[in-house]
């Protein structure tokens, strides 16, 4: 009896985990915008972990970039499984809209909100696991022509994002002077 | 029987070599009085097997034999009661559990059919790449940091640049 009860019990476990993991592979773009994907309007791409693992063996030199904003960039898409971009150059306010409708927004939480000068939204969602571990961030930006949604697969890490920020800030400057 | 077969026999039967007919024989040798000497000594021992080659179980035991029975008949009854409720039990939660994989599984199909194959999406060279997910990851960062203004002029450089590598 007790030996059926412990199968009966493992079973039900091992069911509940396969559903559970099923539902967290997806991202967001798979699971919300796939009629995005076959619209002309869109402009997808697609970086794979794969692609983003050989980003060490590039030779930076040759790109004209800053070393330390490089090694900040390299050091973030490391943690990453994915990126999956979702471009329009029209109708930005209107396709946020739909975007923001079609969230499930029990599984993404709203990290940041902002509406800027411009007319243009921005949001920030995040999805964590159980043990509260970032496992996806989405940005949406809409408004005027321009419609982003952005999806960052992986484990990201705040720390990094910020020492990114600090060295874009660094480079500010010659940035600006170069265009 | 003469004596000397008696002997072979029981030769035999030590050696566990007899037949059950040879056994029978042998048991039925040592009932008769005119046994020599040295083969009266296992007398009680073949005495003994005549006597409980076939022991008969009377009522009494027949009797005992159901009573032992019984209650363990109906012990066994009262657990498969229990079994079936179990079994039961296990075919419903099967049941819920398949429901349970066939809606997680059924995104997952309705991808395969509608065929996000991304693939078809994916930058091939290292550099392109490199160049959209630094631009990507410092429009993030920078649209993290709200310095939005700076981030939408370069971004929209990229994004020309992405543009042209997909025309």
């Amino acid at each position: 009896m007790k030996t059926s009860k412990w199968i009966f019990t493992a079973l039900m476990l091992g069911i509940v985990s396969i559903a559970s993991a099923q539902t967290s592979n997806a991202n967001a773009i798979d699971k919300y915008f796939q009629q995005y994907l076959d619209d002309d309007r869109f402009t997808v791409v697609y970086i794979s972990s794969k692609l983003m693992s050989m980003f060490g063996k590039l030779d930076v030199e040759s790109m004209e970039m800053d070393d330390n904003e490089t090694a900040a960039i390299i050091d973030l898409a490391s943690d990453l499984k994915g990126i999956r971009i979702l471009v329009a150059e029209e109708n930005g306010a209107g396709f946020y809209k739909e975007a923001k409708q079609k969230i499930n927004t029990t599984e993404y939480e709203i990290l940041m909100t902002v509406r800027n000068a411009d007319e243009q939204n921005v949001d920030f969602l995040v999805k964590e696991d159980a043990a509260g571990t970032m496992e996806e961030l989405l940005l949406l930006v809409g408004g005027g022509e321009e419609f982003v949604l952005m999806s960052f697969v992986g484990k990201i890490d705040m720390e990094k994002i910020s020492r990114l920020i600090n060295e874009f800030d660094d480079n500010e400057e010659p940035a600006e002077q170069k265009q | 029987m003469d004596h000397q077969l008696i002997r072979q026999l029981l030769d035999r039967y030590f050696e566990g070599q007899t037949s059950l007919e040879e056994e029978a024989q042998l048991r039925r040798a040592f009932q008769r009085k005119d046994l020599p000497g040295d083969l009266k000594g296992y007398r009680p021992l073949f005495d003994y097997l005549e006597q409980n080659a076939a022991p008969e179980l009377g009522d009494a035991f027949d009797a005992k034999l159901l009573a032992e029975l019984q209650p363990q008949e109906a012990k066994v009854r009262h657990l498969s009661a229990r079994t079936w409720v179990l079994r039961i039990a296990a075919a419903v939660a099967l049941a819920i559990g398949a429901f349970w994989m066939y809606e997680g599984y059924q995104p997952a199909q309705h991808q395969e059919v509608a065929g996000v194959d991304w693939s078809k999406y994916e930058v091939e060279d290292p550099k392109q790449a490199f160049a959209i997910t630094s631009s990507a990851l410092k429009r993030a960062s920078l649209e993290l940091n709200q310095g939005t203004d700076v981030a939408a002029q370069g971004f929209e450089r990229n994004l020309k640049e992405i543009s042209r590598f997909f025309e």
